[in-house]
């Protein structure tokens, strides 16, 4: 076990070669799941998300001043895919979308169409939702570390980067040579 | 099931073979003397290939008796694996709208093969493969018209053949898209790619079917309106009331209907002007949008047409999958369809001299069967 500790700082945000720690506006901590608490706290209330980190909600930064990286494995949510499809919006309507789904689990299968509420998407993500927007829809369970099992839907849309200038030019420089190519006989 | 036919149509016959839904729809047309025209392209998923190719060489046909390919316009349910029918008829004239020889739009089929990471097509990149495949049969940048594109407009001519032996003479014409229909489509094609810093997304049009071609198909004096997607508006200068100002006579038998029978793409003048009294409806569902409805196949027998559908306007509920997974998406996803049905199939032969003859094969029917 690495016992080097790192001693807590900024209240708002520590980065530090081991990854991330952010004290919320309540100061309940946020941590990546390679650090534990000392005095072995995370074990009440933390909670694993998607991406791998580790929230713990515990008491304010004053009863935890340090922080010891450690290679042992904490217990981890994890999430079972049963399900997944990737989809690209072709309508939307006030409070709805309609969607073209392409199975992900079983390609060889045909795409499906289907409407959804706009309030099954996350909040951050509902000014994503638009024609032509691509999107992840998966189902599944979620087994959190105490074991307990959710089935959960689960639907991500896909923060695309943007167009850039370059791009443009080049795909306006092609579209040149195509027309030079196929412009009509005089 | 039935199996696809087996024996072609004869050197006189004039052949309309309509296919749907594969996603979409594909006309083939044989035009007498073996020669085969191909109208949009769709998917025979059966087979894994596109329609045209499966059901001509089902009929033993030689590919590069095909003499020229079209595509109505860019949507995917349009251009399902047009590329590959190209690839495939050496031979072949691809033709298209001339609304998409702009920079704007060629610009938006380039971009599309960047547009997103995912193999989820926009009808784009099946033209970016199409003039991939045209660049190539252009030998040192020297373009030979037989290759194509033909960029079609109103009153173009498409295709013209002389009378051979047994075969009256052919000719095909575009009655669409009008000068007035591709200055709109114009303006809907300027907003497929953004401008820089915006989101990239697959590309969907907002003005989908002013720029759609409607062919006029005549041999000898058998006629047939292919459609295309075009729909109607209240401006006479586009869509189907400009059609109705093309200065190519004749009134048709059959009649390819538009943008699979929906009201929008209904012009009353059409039936009266440009079909015959006891037209031929020919019509493709969307299943997308769970056309046509019944109120459009009584609309078009109402006109007085015999009224022919490739398959049913909604696809087939999904698979089962784990009980798990379905009670979950059905919670959450609402109308949940699979988009391709059985591809159904519309076959007209019609000789000289004689009454077309119907067949309907795979889950196509005529609307009186099931009033």
């Amino acid at each position: 076990m690495a016992t080097q500790p790192i001693q807590l700082q900024d209240q708002d945000r520590i980065l530090n070669d081991e990854g991330v720690l952010r004290t919320g506006a309540d100061e309940n901590f946020l941590a990546v799941s390679r650090f534990r608490f000392d005095s072995g706290v995370e074990e009440s209330g933390a909670e694993q998300i998607e991406s791998g980190t580790c929230e713990v909600r515990t008491g304010t930064s004053s009863v935890l001043p340090w922080i010891v990286p450690t290679t042992k494995e904490l217990p981890r949510a994890s999430f079972q895919v049963l399900q997944a499809w990737v989809g690209v919006v072709t309508e939307v309507a006030d409070a709805e979308f309609q969607a073209e789904l392409h199975d992900q689990t079983n390609p060889e299968r045909s795409r499906e169409v289907a409407s959804f509420l706009v309030e099954e998407v996350s909040n951050e993500d509902h000014e994503l939702i638009a024609k032509g927007a691509v999107f992840y829809w998966s189902v599944g369970y979620r087994v959190s570390p105490s074991g307990q099992k959710d089935r959960v839907s689960s639907i991500r849309f896909r923060r695309l980067p943007a167009w850039s200038r370059r791009d443009i030019e080049q795909a306006e420089g092609r579209a040149e040579e195509w027309l030079r190519l196929f412009a009509p006989a005089p | 099931m039935p199996q696809l036919p087996e024996l072609g149509p004869s050197v006189g016959t004039l052949e309309v073979s309509v296919f749907g839904p594969g996603i979409g729809e594909c006309v083939l047309v044989h035009i007498g003397a073996g020669e085969w025209i191909v109208v949009d392209s769709c998917i025979d998923r059966r087979r894994k290939e596109p329609v045209a190719i499966s059901y001509l060489r089902s009929l033993g046909v030689d590919l590069a008796s095909v003499k020229l390919i079209v595509a109505t316009h860019w949507h995917d349910d349009h251009v399902g694996g047009i590329a590959a029918v190209l690839d495939a008829c050496p031979r072949a004239t691809f033709a298209c709208s001339a609304a998409l020889m702009t920079k704007e739009f060629l610009t938006a089929v380039e971009a599309s093969r960047r547009a997103t990471t995912e193999s989820m097509g926009s009808g784009l990149g099946e033209l970016a493969a199409v003039f991939d495949i045209l660049s190539k049969r252009a030998p040192s940048g020297s373009r030979p018209s037989s290759v194509g594109p033909k960029w079609l407009s109103q009153d173009v001519v498409v295709l013209k053949r002389e009378a051979q032996g047994d075969c009256p003479p052919v000719a095909i014409h575009a009655l669409s898209p009008s000068a007035g229909s591709q200055t709109r489509a114009l303006m809907a094609i300027a907003r497929l790619v953004g401008p820089p810093g915006s989101t990239r997304r697959v590309a969907v049009s907002e003005d989908p079917n002013s720029l759609s071609v409607v062919l006029l198909v005549e041999i000898g004096d058998r006629l047939a309106l292919l459609g295309g997607d075009l729909e109607q508006d209240a401006d006479p200068l586009t869509g189907w009331n400009a059609v109705l100002t093309s200065q190519v006579p004749g009134r048709a038998r059959l009649f390819k209907v538009p943008h699979h029978g929906s009201q929008n793409a209904d012009n009353p003048q059409v039936w009266q002007l440009r079909l015959t009294s006891t037209p031929t409806a020919l019509v493709t569902p969307f299943t997308r949008s769970g056309l046509p409805r019944a109120s459009d196949l009584r609309r078009m027998a109402a006109y007085g047409a015999d009224v022919l559908c490739s398959g049913p306007s909604q696809g087939p509920r999904p698979p089962r999958r784990d009980a798990a997974v379905e009670k979950t998406a059905q919670a959450v996803a609402r109308d949940r369809r699979v988009l391709e049905g059985a591809l159904g199939h519309i076959r007209i032969r019609w000789d000289a001299g004689t009454e077309p003859t119907v067949e309907l094969f795979n889950g196509a029917y005529r609307h009186s069967a099931v009033a």
